[in-house]
């Protein structure tokens, strides 16, 4: 149905009446639902001082749905059919557009679904600012299609991100959001590409879950200490629940996630040891997913063990941020690497500041986890504390750590201490 | 792109671009085409953004800690300048309880302070003992008995590690109990590895006899770091097959262990348990001394909305120094819900000021018995004197040996109170108790009557002993009705069946006991142990048969005797499975 058809459609439907309406009223707006690049937008129509003023939903003034707009307003027919909802009228898409009769921009390529939810994102939160996106409905409205896209049962990764970025904007935190948004701008183009790279499918599969997540080989028989707990904000809050991993015959740290609730995520205590027959591990973001199997639980941690995760502690804090860039330059909004330190000495301030063989600093993320930090503070200057794990956040160019465990000596006996 | 033009895009991001203030053309600050559309500045400007901050990241160097300003706001407390405001608290004006000397003043604080400062007054008052030789011995034998009175179950553990090193009867009770705290643990060491190893389906603590698990859980600072990851890992939630309600079990019998080696999983509960769960959790964590608890009771507090959990909250956080519910729980005294009134009571355990105690002291009229006995409780923490006379005339009129002893127990604490202000005691202890009804004296009958009572009693306990039990029931049914007034054989039946675990037995036995001499059977701690756990064990039994009420009423029953002479374990786990029956019932 072409636009010109809704007035045929409305004269015969007063002829069908037989008599003019005797209501008087005059039109102070219209509101268009237009279909153009593959997605719809409102766009309404006024008049100011006999201007017409065309403002679409997306926030634009100039966009092809406004343009179809005032196409379709001036009379300039556009060939295909166009939809109609209950609420208002909508014209076809521009891709469908008669040169002859209408100038429209080229037909934009088809952007898949996904793709065009994180793009709105980014496009809203960007218009708004950070300042005032948090709960502001265009927002709220993008996060809702990007859940609406994810599935009924979203993955980790993307309730995650979700979660990530509403206390980016309730803190109105810029360099979080910039990373964020980089990240959905990155995956939509992942996903829009034809040709993408291994990498970038990895990440899209990191993102929304789903076959690809896994790598094809999986890991036998390997031996995990899991060196830290936590649950952190997804869709909802504290809505992901995650242990990180490591890998006592190389040092790689795992995540092992789930949503609250689920039973996808190995059972047992923290700390403790799992004898892993078979585990799937993901790839693309960092700490890579880790799936387990086949496994056998153990709550008793040997001294020898416990000693043995000094090999793998990061001595120099300069790596950290090495490794830290890399990992962020990857999957950006995706990584949230976690690690292991064995600082040289605590120092700093407050005296709890890990410091490592060159005496530089890795700061402590007091704001996420104050009572953490405090609690660290008693045995670190008493020197009993040896190794550290934590996750690594920054804020506004610092590394810092948000402490998950440590390594204490009490009584000349070494014991984990799960600090979260 | 140099650092004006950062600052530029920065402001971009943070105003928005559809509203830039300062007239900042960001299309052309991003060197893209003047009609590229909003998605294209978006991308371009976010891609940019983050590429600056990932290259310039680097370590703290200059202050070596995060610079960010504090959000956490400061505890909100109330002025409290008596002696027992400060003590135990820092700064200038704080006064440590090691300064305390007097074991006056000691018994007094482990009477009328709070939580931490009792145990602290404790842990001091054991030091005393310890220096037998250097103290008074009229302090000495003051500290003995100060701490024979201190039945509080929260203060169970410390009480006992005092009371094992001490001579005598007590400290040989300590000793036992120890020993079979460590009986038990390495009895079930082995079934939590075989639990883990899959070779055993059931959880072990959960589905231990509830006195078990209250004697095991309130040693848990003594239990191996191992034990104490499965535990948290049970009320995690990450133990398999344990279900919320076996959680529930577990968690809410750890409540008094104050261990902080539990401090992260009851974090993790109270962050995304049940609100069942996070409430209990909140309950346990407040008493832990641990600076992690306060942030995150704090974050409950503010994020939670529902009355009762919210009114827990602001006790819970109270007790970490942080008063900031005050205003909100007084809001709460007004409510019609028993549930919601009940919680607020309990949070002003903590919160109540000398303000508060006329609005509290209105509620010991109220016609539900478990608020009159929440409200003893409360004002007891409070220590008003203005209660005093109220309490009095509560106790006075009690028929009920609990909440007679509750009221004791609140006047004794309301009394230290007054006297650590440096009052008169004796003006303070103007309006005692009057003793309660003592049993009717024995009946005196003829001596051969007399004589025949005892020889059936003895030759009944002899049987017994030697294994002819119902042959020994039988001669000791026979001394009881001969001297209908005796409790002795009743009792001595009871707590044979009680030993070959005859739980329903006993429990008439005991009743016809209770029935003729209450007081006789309270006083006797070894009677009234082995009463609790009859109660205790009948009522799991009929809880396990599916008749719940009749479990909840026998958990009433035992609840509404004078059980403080019992062990803290039985009373613990009693005042536990009241609560959890309460909750279970429709």
């Amino acid at each position: 149905m072409s636009f010109s058809e809704f007035r045929v459609a409305a004269r015969l439907a007063i002829e069908a009446e037989s008599s003019l309406p005797t209501t008087r009223g005059t039109v102070r707006r219209i509101v268009l639902a237009v279909e153009a690049e593959g997605r719809q937008e409102l766009v309404t129509a006024s008049l100011v001082d006999g201007k017409l003023l065309l403002v679409a939903s997306d926030g634009r003034l100039d966009g092809p749905h406004v343009q179809v707009a005032r196409a379709a307003l001036a009379g300039l027919e556009v060939e295909a059919a166009p939809r109609v909802d209950s609420a208002s009228a909508s014209t076809s898409s521009p891709g469908t557009t008669s040169p002859g009769r209408l100038s429209m921009p080229p037909p934009a390529e088809q952007v898949p679904p996904r793709a065009q939810a994180l793009l709105d994102l980014v496009t809203a939160i960007v218009r708004l600012g950070v300042h005032d996106a948090a709960g502001a409905p265009a927002v709220v409205e993008a996060l809702g299609r990007l859940a609406k896209e994810a599935g009924p049962s979203p993955a980790v990764g993307v309730s995650r991100f979700i979660g990530r970025i509403k206390l980016a904007l309730a803190r109105e935190d810029v360099t979080a959001s910039a990373r964020l948004l980089d990240g959905a701008s990155r995956l939509s183009r992942d996903l829009t590409e034809p040709g993408a790279s291994e990498e970038a499918r990895r990440r899209v599969a990191a993102f929304f879950g789903g076959p690809g997540a896994f790598a094809a080989d999986p890991l036998i028989d390997r031996t995990f200490f899991e060196i830290g707990r936590e649950s952190v904000a997804g869709v909802e809050r504290f809505s992901i629940e995650r242990r990180y991993l490591m890998d006592l015959a190389d040092g790689q740290v795992y995540a092992e996630a789930q949503l609250r609730g689920g039973v996808a995520a190995s059972l047992g205590p923290s700390p403790r040891l799992l004898s892993a027959g078979l585990s799937q591990v993901g790839r693309g973001v960092t700490p890579p997913a880790i799936q387990l199997l086949q496994y056998v639980v153990s709550g008793a941690l040997s001294q020898e063990r416990l000693l043995s995760l000094n090999g793998f502690a990061v001595r120099r804090f300069s790596d950290l941020v090495e490794n830290y860039r890399v990992a962020l330059s990857s999957a950006p909004g995706l990584s949230e690497p976690v690690v292991l330190i064995a600082p040289h000495r605590f120092g700093g301030e407050h005296g709890v500041t890990p410091m490592d063989t060159e005496g530089l600093p890795l700061a402590l993320a007091s704001i996420e986890a104050p009572g953490v930090v405090s609690a660290l503070a008693e045995p670190a200057r008493r020197g009993v504390v040896s190794l550290v794990s934590g996750r690594l956040i920054d804020h506004e160019g610092t590394l810092m750590l948000l402490p998950l465990g440590a390594l204490v000596e009490r009584e000349g006996e070494l014991s984990w201490w799960r600090l979260r | 792109m140099h650092a004006e033009g950062l600052n530029r895009l920065r402001r971009c991001l943070i105003e928005g671009v559809s509203h830039s203030s300062d007239g900042v053309d960001v299309r052309a600050e991003l060197r893209i085409s003047p009609d590229a559309a909003d998605r294209d500045v978006a991308r371009s400007l976010v891609q940019i953004l983050d590429a600056v901050e990932v290259a310039s990241l680097d370590l703290a160097v200059e202050r070596g800690h995060d610079r960010r300003r504090t959000e956490e706001t400061a505890p909100v407390a109330t002025a409290d300048s008596s002696f027992l405001g400060r003590l135990g608290g820092g700064g200038d004006d704080g006064i440590g309880v090691d300064e305390v000397r007097d074991v006056g003043t000691l018994v007094a604080v482990l009477r009328a302070g709070h939580l931490r400062q009792r145990r602290a007054a404790l842990q001091r008052l054991a030091e005393q003992l310890g220096k037998a030789g250097r103290v008074a011995p009229a302090a000495v034998k003051e500290a003995e008995a100060a701490l024979e009175a201190t039945r509080d179950v929260e203060l169970a553990y410390e009480r006992t590690l005092v009371h094992a090193k001490m001579p005598g009867a007590p400290g040989r009770a300590a000793r036992a109990e120890a020993d079979q705290w460590r009986r038990l643990v390495d009895r079930l060491l082995p079934r939590v590895r075989a639990f883990w190893d899959g070779e055993v389906r059931e959880e072990p603590v959960a589905e231990l006899p509830g006195e078990e698990r209250a004697l095991l859980l309130l040693r848990a600072p003594e239990l191996p770091d191992e034990f104490i990851s499965h535990l948290g890992a049970v009320i995690e939630g990450s133990a398999g097959n344990v279900g919320a309600e076996e959680r529930l079990a577990v968690l809410s019998s750890l409540r008094h262990s104050a261990d902080a080696r539990l401090v992260a999983s009851l974090v993790w509960t109270l962050e995304v348990g049940t609100p069942e769960l996070a409430v209990e959790a909140a309950r346990t964590l407040c008493r832990v001394d641990d600076p992690r608890v306060r942030s995150v009771l704090l974050a409950a507090y503010e994020r939670s909305v529902v009355d009762p959990q919210r009114a827990v909250l602001a006790g819970a956080l109270a007790s970490t120094g942080d008063h900031r519910g005050l205003d909100y729980v007084k809001g709460l005294l007004g409510s019609d819900d028993p549930a919601t009134l009940l919680a607020a009571l309990e949070a002003m355990e903590t919160l109540g000021t000398a303000e508060d105690c006329e609005r509290v002291t209105s509620f010991l009229g109220d016609a539900n018995p478990t608020i009159v006995a929440q409200t003893v409780r409360t004002l007891a923490r409070m220590g008003d004197k203005r209660a005093l006379p109220m309490l009095a005339e509560l106790g006075r009129d009690a028929t009920v040996s609990s909440l007679r002893a509750e009221v004791e127990d609140a006047i004794s604490a309301i009394q230290a109170r007054r006297v650590l202000l440096g009052e008169d005691i004796h003006s303070t202890m103007a309006m005692p108790l009057p003793e309660p009804v003592a049993d009717p004296p024995l009946l005196r009958i003829p001596a051969l009557k007399r004589f025949r009572a005892y020889y059936l009693y003895f030759v009944g306990r002899g049987w017994i002993s030697i294994g002819g039990f119902r042959r020994g029931v039988a001669r000791l049914e026979q001394a009881a009705a001969a001297r209908a007034d005796w409790t002795a054989p009743l009792l001595s039946i009871a707590m044979a069946c009680t030993r070959r675990q005859r739980y329903a037995q006993a429990l008439s036995v005991f009743r016809r006991a209770i029935d003729i001499g209450r007081r006789r059977v309270e006083r006797n701690p070894v009677v009234l142990r082995a009463l609790a756990q009859t109660f205790l064990e009948r009522s799991e039994e009929l809880e396990a048969e599916g008749r719940r009420e009749v479990a909840r009423g026998l958990v009433n029953e035992a609840l509404s005797l004078d059980l403080r002479r019992a062990p803290s374990a039985l009373r613990f786990e009693l005042e536990r499975r009241r609560r959890t029956l309460r909750r279970s019932l429709p």
